[in-house]
């Protein structure tokens, strides 16, 4: 109990560092890690879930998909500003995940894996299909952020609304992950059975991993939407739902940091094949193979075991 | 205590239980006694409201079929599932506390750890150790340790043998012995026969859905039938 400052600070210098950060880096940069932070908060709701909650989830594009064209939405017809209507986009995912979640009273393990895979295909249809409201395959424009009268678009200045938020939701999971509820998560991928006989409601929170990873992917939808000021629904399928699965594997599956690990190499991928970008396909699928063989505990997993064989020399001389 | 009443329960068209009766009394020890597909695994899951079913359950002067299954558990009827279901990745100690999760009371819940971990002395030598690497019968004494952290009022037991070794089947018959004099009702489901009369006070003796025996513990036993069919004797 007495040690709770520690990790406190630890979280402070942190967000010191990324706030400093973009005042010597290049704009270019700037926004891409701004971009690696929204595409962490989905794969964040997806760790909860998948990784934690031991639920396998193709619902996150949809989610994303909900965060992103409901704010834009709203801002375009309604005149909502996103930093109400990305919240709003987001509570909207949480009670659609919510009712994903209750799917799962009688369906298990793949068939509850294939109904998320059917959410996402349908979300996708809807926003092809219902031309008048999303622009269908035409895309849709999505409105600057505009704080007192300034409208926000620069790499730059998106990075200081969108590294904030996914620093305070990282730290909210992370505490929510330690707390009771995270444990309970843990539990539910450990062994159904036992939990039910514990008295404790197990679709409930089932339900309610499946509604937090949905608000989470709305967020980071939302604040991507804002970032790439275009929504293509080619953007949403179900293709994109696997590809963030990869980058929970990639980053560590059940690891909070391994969201931002696995999210990073996503977004720098591209940039490192420079002409290559025709087989980003199966750079990635390779990359995805050796992980899950060599490193089971993906890039957070590595590091650990790295830090924990530096290490010994430590503990013998103790 | 618990009270079934001409349960009658089936999976689709197959009918699997014809109107099964069935009283265990506070504070003591029933068994529930057969041979695979018998119906005990189908009656224990009407009684903890995993299978709808007719008739009537009572449990503590209250229905409760038709009740969800946390909601049972809640009034104080917890189940020790069969093949030791437990968490496997955490620690001896978080399972116990997970155990706990339907209570509030810190101070009591660390009291009844200690009393459980005084029940089973290897338990408090494995605390901090992964359950995934305690040997068999310590798997078992952990799944009954949590479920008596719930604090339950009476105890259904499921197969606690099953798939044990003949030396951790005595051990686990041993725990309910240990348990008994808590005053702690329990409800005892096995297919080993033998060592369940062992430490039952009354039993019941299904076959094909129904209820062919029932009794207390040294009448059973003496049953020539049961003599035939079960004790090989």
């Amino acid at each position: 109990m007495r040690r709770v400052r520690r990790p406190f600070l630890w979280w402070l210098a942190l967000l010191a560092v990324l706030m400093a950060w973009p005042l010597v880096a290049s704009e270019y940069r700037v926004f891409q890690a701004g971009v690696i932070a929204s595409t962490a908060i989905m794969a964040l709701g997806l760790v909860i879930v998948t990784g934690v909650a031991g639920q396998v989830s193709l619902a996150q594009a949809a989610f994303s998909a909900i965060g992103a064209y409901g704010a834009a939405l709203l801002a375009t017809k309604l005149g909502v500003p996103a930093y109400f209507g990305i919240p709003l986009a987001a509570a909207l995912a949480g009670v659609a995940g919510y009712g994903l979640g209750l799917a799962s009273l009688r369906l298990g393990g793949h068939y509850l894996a294939l109904v998320t895979m059917a959410m996402t295909a349908i979300v996708q249809v809807g926003l092809t299909h219902w031309e008048t409201l999303t622009g269908g395959a035409l895309g849709l424009m999505v409105p600057p952020l505009t704080v007192a009268g300034k409208e926000l678009t620069s790499g730059f200045a998106l990075y200081y609304v969108v590294v904030p938020v996914a620093f305070a939701l990282f730290l909210g999971v992370s505490n929510l992950m330690a707390s009771r509820l995270g444990r309970v998560f843990a539990a539910l991928r450990q062994s159904e059975v036992a939990l039910q006989t514990l008295g404790i409601n197990v679709l409930h929170y089932k339900a309610l991993a499946f509604a937090l990873s949905g608000a989470l992917g709305a967020v980071g939808g939302g604040l991507q939407g804002l970032q790439t000021t275009f929504l293509d629904p080619h953007g949403f399928g179900i293709i994109e739902s696997v590809v963030l699965v990869a980058v929970i594997i990639i980053g560590g599956f059940r690891s909070i940091p391994g969201a931002v690990l696995g999210s990073a190499v996503f977004v720098l991928i591209p940039e490192l094949l420079g002409g290559f970008q025709a087989y980003k396909g199966v750079v990635w699928a390779v990359l995805l193979l050796l992980m899950i063989v060599l490193f089971p505990g993906g890039l957070a997993g590595a590091g650990a075991a790295l830090a924990a064989r530096l290490r010994p020399n430590a503990g013998a001389a103790r | 205590m618990l009270e079934l009443r001409d349960v009658h329960a089936s999976y689709g068209k197959i009918k699997a239980l014809h109107g099964v009766t069935i009283t265990a009394p506070a504070g003591k020890v029933t068994s529930l006694l057969g041979a695979n597909g018998a119906g005990k695994t189908t009656t224990m899951r009407v009684i903890t409201g995993l299978l709808p079913a007719t008739g009537s359950v009572v449990f503590d002067g209250a229905q409760i079929l038709g009740l969800r299954p946390d909601r049972i558990v809640r009034r104080g009827l917890s189940m020790v599932p069969e093949r030791r279901e437990l968490f496997t990745e955490m620690t001896v100690g978080e399972n116990l506390r997970l155990g706990a999760y339907t209570r509030s009371d810190d101070k009591e819940i660390r009291r009844d750890i200690e009393g459980v971990l005084d029940l089973f002395p290897r338990l408090r030598e494995r605390f901090g150790q992964i359950s995934a690497t305690l040997s068999g019968g310590e798997q078992q004494m952990l799944t009954i340790a949590r479920a008596l952290m719930a604090k339950p009022k009476f105890l259904i037991l499921d197969e606690p043998s099953l798939g044990l070794a003949p030396k951790l089947v005595d051990e686990i018959f041993d725990i309910i012995d240990r348990i008994r004099p808590t005053g702690m009702s329990m409800l005892l489901v096995e297919q080993n026969v033998r060592a369940a009369l062992a430490v039952s006070d009354y039993a019941y003796l299904m076959e094909t859905g129904e209820i062919r025996l029932s009794g207390t513990a040294a009448e059973i036993e003496a049953d020539p039938s049961v003599q035939d069919a079960y004790l090989g004797t």
